[in-house]
């Protein structure tokens, strides 16, 4: 009886003592340099997106987790933190909140921030050094509270995902499927392959087409993203449509967005890279066509 | 009991203790951290942007300064194409300096030595691409080079049977959770050269040889995004004539006749034009229509942020 009463009183104190500990030396080797985290670096958005990060932590970021060689409080474009400050910046502040392109931009970074919104309930962000060749973020709800966990593929030498655009458009991925969930929607991928998705896992969706301009019988905009409808009483050329998104879908218009309707201070780092994540999302992501493309086919 | 119990936690505590230090582990205080001031705009343009209040959950400081990046130009020669520094060049140029990125390549294309250099580098074995938007915005720069040399090392770099770009491969072990996964960025590269080539193409000393690269692509790439990417770019180089689909839709396979005619999303488009051109086709292929269960409507309050407060 003293004996298992000794094991189950510290198993219980070594659990709350763990809890908050961060891990000793990061497994994933970070990049050193890229061109464009050098000029995103120097848009005067990325302060304050990164001050924000700051003045908030205790509500948006799981602090320890960013704080074991992630670059917590410092300003290295070398690190995590710092590079996720960047690309909240882009999706805040790198295109208009005009009507240009298929949403505006002021609803994907209200949909992109952690924060309370009409979107979704408060999300927290924290980093995660497992799945070095994995998946590049994912996102769960645990007793009622929304996580983020941006992965090493985001940040590392991996040169397919390092870069501003491509975590941008995780940050709106993402946090879509948390909207879906505080929606009662399905919020999942399905597993494929299945239709024209090729994918092994759960890395499928439907597109569900909409017009840059939809309306509804009562004269309401329809092409709004906050607007979501199970039904087909909406017709598109009788057909009939949903005005729904899926997340990979979410994340394919908003990177055509970022990269055909950037404010002209955008360097061509960002909006090339962008046009080509729509253009491989379109290709690779989505049970049924895409019924459009990305750009035009030119160098510039 | 109780103090059985006690005691017992008390030993437990110890061992706790114990094995804490061992492990290093620590519990992280949250301190105060500073901010950081924006650092010294090296631009030449200072415009103010101003926060409406429309209710927006916005937690980023009301004004801030926007302001452009002073580029110093980069010729493009060959020692600038070999060590990279003009590629990097142009990925950090703006948006509206895009006419200076173009007239520094048009006056290097001038010099045949440096379009070799440029067609030297399709070749991965011998340099490996190791950063995707470098070899994004690579591709751009052989493409607005416009040489007509370039169509067969572009035809060689889409076709290689080795990877044009070594990228992450999954573990397997995938997470709890809803998850983004990475793109296949070999296949984004061949398909941006597919862009390139075709470009190209249109403008070949050889009229008999217009576009039969971009055509052979089109009809037998193993890669649904590269046969998609050189439809596209054929119906765009021939102007997205009837008469240029007619041709392609007897050219290639009966399945792919479908990537005929889907608008294009681009920054000059015309909405309304875009609009009728998706309404035509999802009308040719109601099939690509998801079905969805009939249920409630619901609607967001759909409060704009106008965080722009205009030039």
């Amino acid at each position: 009886m003293r004996i298992r009463n000794a094991i189950v009183g510290g198993v219980v104190l070594l659990t709350v003592s763990l809890a908050g500990d961060a891990k000793a030396t990061p497994t994933c080797p970070f990049s050193t340099f890229d061109e464009d985290n050098k000029t995103i670096l120097f848009m005067p958005h990325t302060v304050p997106a990164w001050n924000a990060l700051l003045s908030t932590n205790g509500t948006m970021t799981d602090q320890a987790s960013w704080n074991d060689g992630e670059g917590f409080g410092t300003l290295d474009i070398t690190k995590p933190f710092t590079k996720l400050a960047a690309a909240i910046s882009v999706v805040g502040f790198y295109r208009y909140d005009s009507w240009w392109g298929w949403h505006p931009n002021g609803q994907y970074l209200t949909e992109g921030m952690t924060l309370d919104s009409r979107f979704h309930s408060q999300s927290h962000w924290s980093y995660n050094d497992e799945d070095k060749n994995g998946v590049e973020a994912s996102t769960y709800s645990e007793w009622g509270v929304h996580y983020t966990q941006f992965k090493c593929p985001l940040f590392n030498d991996n040169p397919g995902t390092n870069n501003t655009s491509e975590r941008a458009v995780t940050i709106v991925h993402e946090h879509w499927h948390l909207t879906l969930h505080d929606h009662g929607l399905n919020q999942h991928h399905r597993t494929g392959p299945i239709g024209s998705c090729m994918n092994t896992d759960a890395s499928c969706d439907y597109y569900y087409p909409h017009l840059v301009h939809d309306y509804l019988p009562g004269g309401e905009s329809g092409g709004d993203l906050a607007y979501f409808r199970e039904s087909t009483s909406a017709t598109f050329n009788g057909t009939g449509h949903a005005l729904y998104h899926s997340a990979y879908q979410v994340g394919l218009e908003y990177a055509c967005d970022l990269g055909q309707f950037s404010k002209p201070e955008v360097p061509k780092a960002t909006t090339i890279t962008a046009t080509g994540i729509a253009t491989g999302r379109a290709n690779t992501n989505f049970i049924n066509i895409v019924g459009w493309r990305c750009g035009q086919p030119l160098p510039f | 009991m109780k103090k059985s119990f006690l005691s017992s936690l008390r030993r437990g505590l110890r061992t706790v203790a114990a094995v804490s230090v061992a492990s290093g582990a620590l519990v992280m205080v949250a301190s105060k951290c500073s901010t950081v001031a924006s650092p010294e705009p090296i631009g030449h343009q200072t415009r103010s942007l101003v926060f409406e209040d429309g209710g927006c959950d916005l937690p980023l400081d009301a004004t801030m300064d926007l302001y452009a990046i002073d580029a110093a130009l980069v010729s493009m020669n060959t020692d600038t194409v070999a060590n990279g520094s003009f590629v990097r060049w142009v990925e950090g140029v703006s948006g509206f300096q895009t006419d200076m990125i173009k007239s520094q390549i048009a006056a290097g294309a001038t010099v045949p030595a440096t379009i070799s250099a440029l067609n030297a580098r399709l070749n991965t074995s011998t340099y490996p691409i190791t950063d995707l938007t470098y070899g994004l915005v690579f591709l751009s720069v052989i493409g607005q080079a416009h040489d007509a040399s370039s169509v067969s090392p572009l035809n060689t770099f889409i076709n290689q049977a080795a990877p044009t770009m070594t990228c992450p491969i999954r573990d397997g072990g995938l997470p709890d959770g809803d998850y983004i996964t990475p793109l296949n960025c070999d296949e984004m590269l061949r398909v941006r050269a597919t862009q390139m080539l075709a470009y190209i193409e249109t403008i070949h000393p050889n009229p008999r040889l217009l576009m039969t690269n971009t055509l052979s692509l089109a009809k037998y790439h193993p890669s649904s995004a590269v046969r998609q990417a050189a439809i596209d770019a054929y119906m765009f180089n021939r102007g997205d004539t009837t008469d240029a689909s007619d041709y392609l839709s007897s050219q290639i396979d009966a399945s792919d006749r479908i990537f005929i005619g889907r608008p294009r999303m681009y920054g000059d488009f015309d909405a309304s034009a875009f609009d009728d051109k998706l309404s035509a086709w999802y009308d040719a292929h109601p099939e690509q229509v998801p079905i969805v269960d009939a249920g409630t409507d619901v609607v967001l309050t759909t409060v704009n942020c106008n965080i722009d407060g205009g030039f």
